[in-house]
């Protein structure tokens, strides 16, 4: 049941001062948004993670590519490469975050 | 930085010197206790704006040894500039403002000085003061993040500063963690402004003022003393830097 809100793809994130904008493969699976600094890295291991059943989902006001994750003192700044690209994650973000409430204990401490 | 070599006696062999090791044990000890949560045997003892004062009450033969924790945010300055105003030598005296003297007695490596400081004498006390080693350093736990900054204060014993009486020397170990946010960034890094900035400090001290003091009467001046010292050194740090490029 899970698999449905499985989403991939690429987005801009912050990373900081010195790189700025860097362009990120990230997965939103099992609870989980992941982040690989490419496609080709998956096999290397995720760089972060964040869990989506607690994150607070935020597009921006002026910016129709940018949406920000936070997810307690953490938060991901984020830019799609369309305003629909944008609709999509943030669909696919809301979506899992429901289906992780939804199926108890996923996205705890209980569930790897 | 502004601090000379005072000698050649602390030669280095490679980047190593004779205290190359406790300063990585230090520092290793207080990355790792920064992150100790402080919900179980903490009190919050002071609460002011975004300033967060913790404090476990450790007591061993009667002499007080409160370790206290302090969390703070302060918007408009980075991590590297709070403790680059707390490490360098020359700034001191500007926001210190406990001290009769301050000097560097010895240079250990580009990062790290070891300072003789007179306190200022809170009569009918003894006169305090105190030898230590100062270190900054700069890591990232990942390319993709902010840097954190760190400066740790330690006591050490040095032949420059031989004990006196009737003065009492303090003993302290004193860290000061910083990490910058950056909130809003802009498309472009080199847009990034001050208002965009915050400087999330975290202060850990086990500080012991030596000689004998009454517990009551040491626990009531660490109260007021800590946040009193912590917002004078922002708002000067404020002051220093608002001008100024930001420094990341």
């Amino acid at each position: 049941s899970f698999r449905n809100g499985d989403f991939q793809g690429r987005l801009f994130k912050w990373t900081n001062y010195l790189h700025g904008w860097q362009e990120r493969y990230l997965i939103l699976k099992n609870g989980f948004l992941n982040y690989y600094k490419s496609e080709v890295d998956i096999g290397l291991g995720c760089r972060g993670a964040l869990s989506v059943k607690q994150a607070l989902i935020q597009s921006h006001e002026f910016d129709e590519c940018r949406f920000d994750i936070r997810v307690g003192d953490s938060v991901w700044y984020l830019r799609a490469h369309s305003p629909e690209d944008r609709e999509r994650w943030i669909q696919a973000l809301e979506d899992h975050k429901q289906l992780c409430k939804s199926e108890s204990g996923y996205g705890s401490e209980t569930s790897l | 930085t502004a601090v000379s070599a005072t000698g050649n006696h602390n030669a280095l062999v490679g980047e190593k010197h004779r205290l190359s090791a406790e300063i990585e044990r230090i520092v290793q000890g207080h990355l790792k206790y920064k992150y100790e949560d402080v919900s179980d045997g903490w009190d919050l003892i002071h609460q002011e704006g975004e300033m967060k004062v913790y404090r476990r009450e450790v007591e061993e033969n009667g002499l007080v040894l409160d370790p206290m924790k302090i969390f703070h945010t302060i918007k408009g300055v980075t991590g590297h500039e709070i403790c680059h105003y707390f490490w360098e030598f020359q700034y001191r005296m500007e926001w210190e403002t406990t001290l009769d003297s301050t000097k560097i007695i010895e240079v250990l490596d580009p990062q790290t000085v070891v300072f003789y400081q007179v306190h200022k004498r809170v009569w009918p006390a003894a006169q305090r003061d105190s030898c230590f080693w100062s270190h900054i350093r700069s890591f990232t736990s990942s390319d993709e993040d902010q840097p954190t900054w760190l400066v740790v204060n330690y006591t050490t014993s040095h032949l420059l500063a031989p004990i006196k009486s009737p003065q009492v020397r303090i003993v302290a170990n004193v860290a000061l963690i910083c990490e910058t946010v950056i909130n809003e960034p802009p498309l472009n890094p080199k847009d990034i402004k001050r208002e965009n900035i915050e400087c999330k400090l975290t202060y850990v001290a086990f500080v012991n003022p030596g000689g004998w003091v009454p517990s009551a009467a040491l626990r009531s001046v660490a109260k007021r003393e800590y946040p009193r010292f912590l917002k004078r050194f922002s708002s000067y740090v404020l002051e220093q830097t608002r001008d100024k490029p930001i420094l990341f």
